[in-house]
């Protein structure tokens, strides 16, 4: 192979890279639920949310999921301390087009490896859920703050 | 009911009982892109020691770029009309036009940084040393 050829190879194979590096997109979505209830109340519902965005039809590899959670639920005058999950439930949900029909594909978290590479993207779902009560004899003291985020990159 | 935000930000929403006290409040932030959405289903009742109190949802800031419906609805239409439903008085209606709904109170050590701190600039003389 002559110094030209090899030259030409290596410049194909850099405008390659540099045009794929250019398609890539890394996106962000992040959803935090900051809750308080006054002291009258002897009943929290469950906690659910969702964020989500639509996507280009690209290829989408799913980067991290986490979820964060603080605060929590104690009763006000009951001796017995209520017992609960340390962390909320997370979820991403990723829909996606194959020979025209809708699929989807659910993530959990916390994720931080990549998901193996999903083409024609069509949107990204990330749901967060907590756990309510029912308290009949205590009052409840309620400060809790949910998020979760996700990381994603479509080419 | 269920919240609807279009576009990144923060908004809180207190649910306020007839007489116009925030039995619950919530602050949602959502980050991400310009097109970024999100949803928040809410039960507008709770359940105090002394019974079953219907609350009424009221918008109490929103990010500049934010669009926010309740239900579907402008979220001061929404209100105004649940207001009347779970028997507000005119008092709480007024109250809730001039934004003096209450927020639950929040711990002052607690409360995060609203605007960007101010870069202190190179050979300044602290104002202690002058």
């Amino acid at each position: 192979m002559t110094s030209a050829t090899r030259n030409d190879m290596i410049s194909r194979q850099d405008r390659w890279h540099r045009e794929e590096a250019v398609a890539l997109v890394s996106k962000m979505l992040q959803f935090t639920i900051d809750q308080q209830l006054s002291q009258d109340v002897a009943t929290i519902g469950p906690l659910f949310g969702e964020a989500f965005e639509f996507l280009n039809s690209g290829t989408v590899t799913v980067r991290e999921i986490a979820v964060q959670r603080l605060g929590g639920i104690a009763g006000n005058n009951s001796a017995i301390p209520l017992t609960e999950s340390n962390n909320g439930f997370a979820e991403l949900r990723l829909f996606w087009s194959q020979g025209g029909n809708l699929q989807e594909a659910d993530f959990l978290a916390p994720s931080h490896v990549p998901s193996p590479p999903f083409a024609n993207g069509l949107a990204v779902i990330l749901q967060v859920e907590d756990l309510g009560f029912t308290s009949a004899q205590a009052n409840l003291n309620v400060a809790r703050r949910l998020g979760v985020h996700a990381y994603f990159d479509e080419a | 009911m269920e919240i609807i935000i279009n576009g990144p930000g923060e908004l809180l929403v207190c649910f306020i009982d007839p007489q116009g006290k925030t039995m619950l409040q919530e602050r949602l932030r959502v980050s991400g892109s310009d097109g970024v959405s999100a949803r928040r289903p809410v039960n507008l009742s709770v359940e105090t020691r002394k019974g079953h109190v219907e609350l009424s949802p009221v918008l109490k800031s929103h990010g500049g770029t934010q669009h926010v419906t309740f239900d579907g609805q402008e979220p001061n239409k929404f209100t105004m009309a649940r207001c009347k439903e779970i028997g507000c008085s005119e008092s709480v209606l007024r109250a809730i036009s001039d934004g003096r709904i209450e927020p639950l109170p929040t711990e002052p050590g607690h409360v995060p940084t609203r605007e960007l701190p101010v870069r202190p600039q190179h050979g300044a003389v602290p104002p202690s040393s002058r």
